[in-house]
């Protein structure tokens, strides 16, 4: 089985459980390092970005009950998610992330209609890629100053209340709720109108930019802090690269470093989805490695299988 | 008075070039059918190898290769220019490049004393099958991209009798900086342009699709063939017929044509090769049907186990990675296959280039670098070539040759010095 079909099945399977999971009986906690939306009805495990802003499990909560069993609990809770970040590393956003697998329908969506993909240089990658940075810093700033500075509690879960996944997962459990406009006072209010005119703008863009949220998403600029302690790791054997730029052209994100004359070669934005890996002409150029021992390599045979087998692809 | 300046002041009178024309026209005829004889009687001969052999042993015109393939002929040279836009425009790309050494004396009286021998040899053979074919321009238009010098300066070798419209295709000389993939981009768009003039029709997406997937299958072929030749089993000079006869014939008729001989060489499971010593071949082009650097080379008890040179393994760039099937994703995919991955020494950024040696599946025991004189770019990387196959410990070996036989006693000899040093060093 190819790489990417194999990445597809995981997909919609991950995407299956978390989002009707829970009307299953099934729960994978509130740890998950990737988008399986805690406002979906019936969803079979939380975002940790959730439980990161929350008064009960995250820096919401006053120091008093940081230093209770509670932070504790928290702090345990913390440790769940650092251990299923080192497990997967960036798959989790490449395989498993239900957002993910949304944004690549969209872009399913476009090549079926035969819609340029929107070109964004490299300098202006590089100016947005600090957006999830300062999306994090955000995220991470707020709930303190609610807990102890007396920031009003409707801006608790800052980053929840303008993320899109927030409006656009429930759709598929046929919840519209959150995409009304909750006038209770001026603050919900306009969280509420900046969530449906982000979700709505990343829409747009998710449409004519492969993973163009992911370009902005703050767990991925969580999880690559974690990178250095991830046994999970992209690889190049530069010596063997024949620098026919296939891996960039492949990477959802655009990433040039892959076809850079380097070893490590895993961006920060990364998603480890593996179709350099899969589009590289040469044998054990690129490699998947865990612990340091190759689970998966670059290999001239299958990407002409996978050629041979697309012959009456459509365009 | 020098040599060069006599050649070009001493232009024939009009019945000695008729004479000239005609001794040549046998010569040339005589070439071919001896390489075609010669590879008949080679031990590794099959009647399937008729196939292939049957397109390319005589010259052809661009005028007799369009009736044969009843698609309106785009020459170019090198192999920068997309072949997949051609053929959804029903245009049948050929290579004009030359092996012949004959049709090169054509030209001589005309062109520079130090020319490379190939673009002479090129320019003697157009000169000579334009003739034969009563018009001087049987394809309408030549994609020239701008490599080498000779090969910018082609249209002004070829003279004012030559009618065929050109068309540059600028090539930026930076391959892995962001501008210079953008600027092949646009050089690609102005190319369909021109191609669609010449076709009298659009290029559509699905048409651009249906032959980058056709090329893809023949990609595939050719795989085949280049994994026969590194499992030992496909002689250098079987698979320069194969590369010639893609060269001469429609992609179709090629795929076609393969088959058989592939079926055949993987029933084959003799290794062809017995006790000879593998190397990797690098350098200037070799083309059908100049047999000789490939025949020394076996006679000295070598075999070629891979190579690099842009009329063989780098004949076409190989399958295309689509990330975006719209057709500017699928232009941008070609500008990037085309271009990026082109390991020609005219780039700057070519220091990637002996990693082929290393991603070529076996290690080779030799490196054979092989410069055609005149052929300054070649010539130039071969430092580079010499440094790096010093470093990886592998023997390496210069050969400056053209494509006159007469200095294949010397050749030979250094040849099968080599293969005994090389030998010795390995053991």
């Amino acid at each position: 089985m190819m790489i990417s079909s194999c990445r597809r099945a995981v997909q919609h399977l991950a995407f299956i459980l978390f989002t009707y999971g829970g009307r299953f009986g099934l729960h994978f906690g509130n740890a998950l390092p990737c988008f399986s939306c805690p406002y979906v009805t019936g969803c079979g495990g939380h975002c940790y970005l959730m439980a990161l802003q929350s008064n009960w499990w995250g820096l919401q909560m006053p120091l008093a009950t940081m230093m209770s069993g509670l932070g504790l609990q928290a702090l345990l809770l913390f440790a769940l998610f650092a251990l299923l970040v080192a497990l997967l590393g960036k798959s989790w956003c490449g395989w498993l992330c239900p957002f993910g697998l949304l944004q690549d329908w969209l872009t399913m969506l476009r090549q079926r209609l035969g819609v340029p993909e929107a070109q964004i240089s490299q300098a202006m990658r590089d100016r947005l890629r600090s957006i999830k940075y300062l999306l994090l810093v955000y995220m991470l700033a707020l709930p303190p100053l609610i807990a102890s500075a007396g920031l009003h509690s409707d801006f608790s879960l800052p980053f929840c209340q303008i993320c899109p996944a927030k409006p656009l997962m429930p759709l598929f459990t046929f919840e519209t709720a959150h995409l009304a406009i909750n006038s209770a006072n001026a603050i919900t209010q306009t969280f509420s109108i900046l969530s449906v005119a982000i979700a709505a703008l990343m829409l747009v863009g998710m449409f004519f930019k492969e993973r163009f949220f992911c370009l902005f998403c703050p767990m991925l600029a969580i999880i690559h802090i974690f990178q250095k302690i991830i046994p999970l790791r992209l690889k190049k054997n530069p010596a063997l690269c024949l620098a026919c730029g296939n891996c960039a052209r492949a990477c959802p994100m655009t990433i040039r470093r892959v076809h850079e004359d380097r070893a490590d070669v895993q961006d920060e934005d990364c998603l480890l989805c593996l179709n350099c890996l899969e589009s590289c002409p040469s044998d054990t150029t690129l490699r998947l490695d865990l612990f340091g021992k190759t689970l998966v390599s670059s290999k001239r045979r299958r990407l002409i299988v996978l050629w041979q087998k697309t012959r009456s692809a459509r365009p | 008075m020098n040599s060069s300046a006599t050649e070009r002041t001493a232009t024939p009178p009009p019945d000695r070039k008729q004479r000239l024309r005609a001794k040549i026209t046998r010569e040339t005829a005589a070439e071919y059918a001896e390489a075609a004889r010669s590879l008949r009687a080679h031990p590794d001969y099959n009647a399937v190898w008729d196939n292939f052999l049957a397109i390319i042993e005589q010259p052809q015109s661009a005028r007799q290769i369009e009736r044969r393939t009843a698609r309106p002929v785009v020459e170019h040279l090198c192999n920068q220019a997309p072949l997949e836009i051609a053929h959804a425009l029903g245009l049948q790309p050929l290579r004009l490049a030359s092996g012949c050494c004959a049709a090169s004396r054509l030209a001589d009286a005309s062109l520079p004393a130090l020319m490379c021998p190939l673009m002479r040899s090129t320019l003697g053979m157009r000169a000579l099958l334009a003739a034969d074919d009563e018009s001087n321009a049987a394809a309408t238009l030549r994609i020239i991209p701008t490599t080498c010098d000779w090969t910018v300066k082609f249209p002004e070798l070829a003279g004012e009798s030559d009618k065929t419209r050109a068309h540059f295709l600028e090539l930026p000389h930076l391959r892995h900086s962001e501008r210079g993939q953008a600027r092949f981009q646009e050089e690609l768009f102005i190319l369909i342009e021109e191609l669609e003039k010449t076709a009298a029709r659009r290029l559509t997406r699905a048409a651009l699709r249906a032959s980058i997937d056709l090329y893809r299958q023949a990609w595939a072929v050719f795989a085949e063939f280049i994994a026969l030749r590194r499992d030992g089993r496909l002689a250098a000079v079987w698979f320069m017929v194969v590369c010639a006869a893609f060269m001469a014939d429609t992609v179709e008729h090629w795929l076609a044509a393969a088959a058989p001989i592939l079926a055949h060489l993987q029933k084959e499971s003799r290794r062809v090769v017995g006790n000879a010593v593998f190397v990797f071949l690098s350098g200037s082009p070799l083309l059908f049907p100049n047999l000789k650097i490939l025949r020394l080379i076996e006679e000295a008890g070598l075999y070629v186990l891979a190579d690099d040179l842009c009329a063989s393994e780098r004949l076409w760039p190989g399958g295309l990675t689509i990330s975006d099937p719209s057709f500017s994703g699928l232009i941008r995919a070609l500008a990037g296959r085309y271009h990026r991955a082109c390991q020609c020494p005219t780039f700057a950024d070519n220091q990637r280039r002996f990693n082929t040696i290393r991603a070529s599946g076996l290690r080779p025991r030799g490196i054979i670098h092989h410069v055609l004189k005149g052929c300054h770019p070649f010539d130039i990387e071969s430092l580079t070539m010499e440094r790096e196959a010093a470093k990886a410990g592998i023997p390496f070996i210069r050969i400056e040759t053209e494509y006159s036989p007469e200095d294949a006693r010397t050749l030979l000899t250094r040849l099968e010095a080599f293969a005994h040093i090389d030998q010795g060093a390995m053991k």
